[in-house]
Formats: structure tokens, C-alpha cells, sequence
């Protein structure tokens, strides 16, 4: 009898975790199958220089993406501001019948400007593997051939690498695993890749509002960053706010010989009125 | 502006913040601290916030200088008193916090200290009438901290589906140190943002040599797997 509640209570408790675990395991055994075509993929997709001020190559960039999901049958479209001039965001969905919830996974296409002439042997959007940080001495890597095995440590170097085409491919590469190994979904899936987060998402408030409906959804998840600094994952709950302020005190409307503290003491008037400090 | 341990003076600066709940504050003693290793990385031999750790810290508002102009140095360093002295301050903000109204207590607290505030270049006039002018101008592109509470039903489920992919614990964090406008996202749709990141925490992000290691990636792909089918 004791026997048998042990049994089901371990049965019990372990189930979902069991179910879990068989699921990263098809994901994964997917991935292992399939991992040159996602590095062709991503590699395709970080060769295309994505500033957002660089509306041609944003647009290329766009193009890409939307090829990308149609291959998936997302259904995808871009969602333009009115304001001229300004890099689309990505759209595109897939409904589970039956599902009571939807998620918006949120990635962003576009990249920190970049000075060329600071990268290592290579440029920003020239993609390639090294053997390991440069860091920590890494060696440029060939692209491996299909048959080549890939070794997990290599770090593929490219503008945008990891902030933020890493979400866009990591979002529609856990589709495909899903969608192959025929599991079954538990939302209603939204996809928002956005164009300008770099810039400081200055549209990104109109186009919500200009698809306020088709945006809708129980949750965003933002698939942005870096895992925690331990190499542990990290779930984030919240950003901080932020805003910069100007202050300009003034002296002497022509700058007049020293010895007159005027200046000096403005400044520490404001900033350190406690302190005797200059 | 500060005291001596970096608390900011400005009347009412910490006034709205909205207090950290159980959830919030279990998941910040639970998560690894690493302050004294960025003390050594970072050169410092003593911090601000009175022995608090930045996890706790970056729970409130903060007041610093991004960047201070005056006169010249070096080779044009010369004998002259400048005409001004300009700062550009920068206010993080966190929940409860309203950017427009944190900005007004600064100027508020620059008045008090006997300054006559201008948005433009003071006139001839306002110079011989006024002795201490300060210019203020709050720069646009302002916006309010987002926080999605860790004890909603839908954050519960996205915490168990990114454990359910990692035979450590995951690490959880009420709010991270940087700034993003998740607020235009959940003030005009009225849902939650939650944050799932996936790059390795060495990856240059925004320098040069940005990379992603292929580790990363693909356990980025298991994580997100593991959203996309998470229990409702």
C-alpha cells in the first residue's frame, strides 16, 4: 500500500517534467539534424547590413524575413508606419485550434551602428565561425560542409549575431522543430519582428496603434539579450524606465581671466550644494 | 544632488515607486549575486547605496552624470574662467515612477537651490536681473519602467516552461539593469511584456566582434520550444 502511494506520488509528480524533458529531446534531436540548414539560414540573414537609418538594406533585410515565414505558411506581412521613412516591423501568425491563449514572440531585425574598421580580420556583415571567443585566442573556422559535425563552442561573428537576428531565428527555428515532430501547440502564436529597436523603437507606438486588434495578445515575449552572466537562463520581468535631462548653468557672458570663482561655485552649487568640494 | 552614499536628495525622488512584492523579492535574494567580481572587473574600490546589492539597487530611481562640458583641457587648457558649465543627466526610472513628473521634481530642486530656470538662452535682461541661471532642457525620447508581476498565472507558466529546458535553476529578475519601451507595448495594448534572452552574456553585444555561441542558439531553440507548447 505504502509501495503504491510512493509510486503514484513520484508518477504523479514526475509526469510533467517526464513530458517536458521527452519534448526538449525531440526539439533537440531535430535541431541535430537540421542544424547546417539553420546556420545557412542565419547566415543568409546576417549578411544584409541592417541599420535602421539604411532603409534600402533595412527593406532587403524585411524581404528576407518575410520569405522566411512564408516558407513556415505564417501568413506574414509588414506592418508600415505612416510616417515616412520608417523600417517595417514583420507580422506573422499561426493558429492552434482550440488554444484559449496568445503570445506575441517579439524579436527586433536591426543592429547597433557599427565603426567596420573595429572588427577582427573581419567585417560586420561578413558572417564567420571561430573556433572560440577571440578572447580567449579563437581561430576562424571554415563553414562547415553538410557532413562536417558542428562544434557546439564555435561562436558565429557577425553584426546582429546575438542582438537581435538570434531571436528572430531561434523563434521560427523552435516552430519548425515543433511543427516536424508534429507536437502539439498550447497558444495561438503571434510573431512582431521589429526594425528600429536600435534606433530606440521611435515608430513603434504607431504601428501598434495603427493594428491595435491584430496585435492583441495575453502576453509578449520578448526574445531579446543575454542570458544571465553565470550562463544560467534567465527569465527578465521588467525594464527600467529612462530619460536624460540637459543643464546649463551660467558665468560671465565672455570668458574673463581666472580668479574669479563664479563658474566654480555655480557648478558645485547645483550638483553638490552639501559638499565643499569644487 | 546625492548625498555621500549616492542617495539621491531631490524632494519626493523615490516617492512612486512601487514596492517589490513576495514573488519579486524572494527571486532577487534567490539570484546569484556578483557584485564584489564586477567591484574587481570594474575597478572600484567602493560603490554607492549603502551596502545594497545592485540587484536590490537597480529597483530604484537613480540620478548620474552622463557626461559634463566646461572650458577646455589639455592642449587648449588656458587661464580663463568658462562662460558655462553644461551636464547631461541621465534619470533611470522604475515602476510607479511617471518620467515627466521625475523631471519636474529636478527641476523643482534646482529652483530651490536659488536658480532662475530658462528652456532657452537667457536674455541680456535675465542675466543682470538673475545671479544663478541654469537651463534645463528635458530632451525627448523619454519613457516610464515596465514590470510584469512574477505571480501572474501566464509568468508562472513561462518561468516552469524555461526551468523545464535547464538542469540548473534559472535565474529570475523582477527588472534588469537597462531600459527598453516595453511600457508603448503594454500601455496601449494592456498586456504584459516578459522577457526570455537567449544570447551567451559575452557576446558584444552593440561593440564590435558581436558574436553568438552556437551553444546559445541552440538552446535558444529548446527554450522557445518549450514556450510555444507550455501548459495554459
Amino acid at each position: 500500500m505504502k509501495l503504491t502511494l510512493i509510486i503514484l506520488f513520484v508518477l504523479f509528480t514526475a509526469s510533467p517534467s517526464v513530458a517536458q524533458n521527452n519534448l526538449q529531446l525531440e526539439v533537440r534531436s531535430y535541431r541535430e539534424k537540421h542544424e547546417h540548414q539553420i546556420l545557412k539560414e542565419f547566415v543568409d540573414l546576417l549578411s544584409i547590413p541592417n541599420i535602421a537609418s539604411d532603409l534600402p538594406n533595412i527593406r532587403k533585410n524585411a524581404a528576407a524575413i518575410m520569405e522566411m515565414m512564408k516558407r513556415r505558411r505564417l501568413n506574414p506581412r509588414l506592418l508600415e508606419a505612416k510616417s515616412a521613412n520608417t523600417p517595417p516591423a514583420i507580422y506573422g501568425e499561426w493558429s492552434t485550434p482550440g488554444a484559449k491563449r496568445t503570445l506575441i514572440l517579439y524579436a527586433h531585425y536591426d543592429g547597433q551602428p557599427t565603426d567596420p574598421k573595429q572588427w577582427t580580420d573581419t567585417q560586420a556583415w561578413q558572417p564567420v565561425l571561430r573556433s572560440a571567443s577571440l578572447e580567449k585566442g579563437g581561430q576562424i573556422v571554415p563553414m562547415p560542409l553538410a557532413t562536417t559535425a558542428m562544434n557546439p563552442e564555435w561562436r558565429l561573428y557577425a553584426r546582429s549575431a546575438s542582438d537581435d537576428k538570434a531571436g528572430v531565428m531561434a523563434i521560427l527555428s523552435a516552430f519548425d522543430a515543433l511543427r516536424s515532430e508534429d507536437v502539439k501547440l498550447t497558444s495561438n502564436l503571434k510573431f512582431l519582428f521589429e526594425g528600429e529597436e536600435e534606433a530606440g523603437s521611435p515608430h513603434l507606438a504607431e504601428i501598434i496603434k495603427l493594428n491595435l486588434q491584430l496585435l492583441q495578445a495575453d502576453a509578449w515575449i520578448i526574445c531579446d539579450g543575454p542570458v544571465h552572466q553565470s550562463g544560467r537562463k534567465q527569465v527578465v520581468f521588467g525594464v527600467r524606465g529612462d530619460t536624460n535631462v540637459d543643464v546649463t548653468v551660467y558665468a560671465a557672458k565672455r570668458p574673463l581671466q581666472a580668479a574669479i570663482m563664479a563658474i566654480g561655485h555655480r557648478i558645485r552649487h547645483t550638483f553638490w550644494p552639501d559638499s565643499s568640494r569644487l | 544632488m546625492k548625498d555621500g552614499s549616492g542617495r539621491v536628495t531631490v524632494a519626493g525622488w523615490y516617492d512612486d515607486v512601487e514596492t517589490l512584492g513576495d514573488a519579486e523579492r524572494h527571486a532577487i535574494a534567490e539570484a546569484p549575486q556578483y557584485d564584489s567580481e564586477l567591484k574587481t572587473q570594474l575597478g572600484l574600490a567602493e560603490v554607492e547605496g549603502e551596502g545594497k546589492s545592485l540587484l536590490e539597487l537597480i529597483n530604484s530611481p537613480s540620478l548620474n552624470i552622463n557626461g559634463m562640458s566646461s572650458g577646455d583641457v589639455g592642449a587648449l587648457a588656458r587661464n580663463i574662467i568658462p562662460t558655462t558649465a553644461t551636464a547631461v543627466l541621465d534619470l533611470r526610472l522604475v515602476k510607479g515612477n511617471d518620467y515627466q513628473r521625475q523631471v519636474e521634481r529636478l527641476r523643482d530642486h534646482i529652483r530651490k537651490q536659488g536658480f532662475y530656470i530658462v528652456e532657452r538662452e537667457p536674455t541680456p535682461e535675465e542675466r543682470l536681473k538673475h545671479p544663478l541661471i541654469a537651463k534645463v532642457i528635458h530632451r525627448s525620447g523619454g519613457y516610464n519602467a515596465e514590470r510584469t508581476r512574477m505571480d501572474l498565472p501566464i509568468s508562472l507558466a513561462v518561468v516552469a516552461a524555461v526551468q523545464s529546458t535547464s538542469a540548473d535553476r534559472i535565474v529570475k529578475l523582477p527588472t534588469s539593469g537597462g531600459s527598453l519601451p516595453l511600457s508603448i507595448i503594454t500601455e496601449n495594448l494592456k498586456t504584459v511584456t516578459i522577457t526570455v534572452p537567449i544570447a551567451n552574456y559575452d557576446n558584444n553585444q552593440h561593440a564590435e566582434n558581436e558574436n553568438i555561441r552556437l551553444q546559445n542558439l541552440w538552446e535558444g531553440i529548446e527554450t522557445y520550444a518549450a514556450l510555444m507548447t507550455m501548459s495554459n
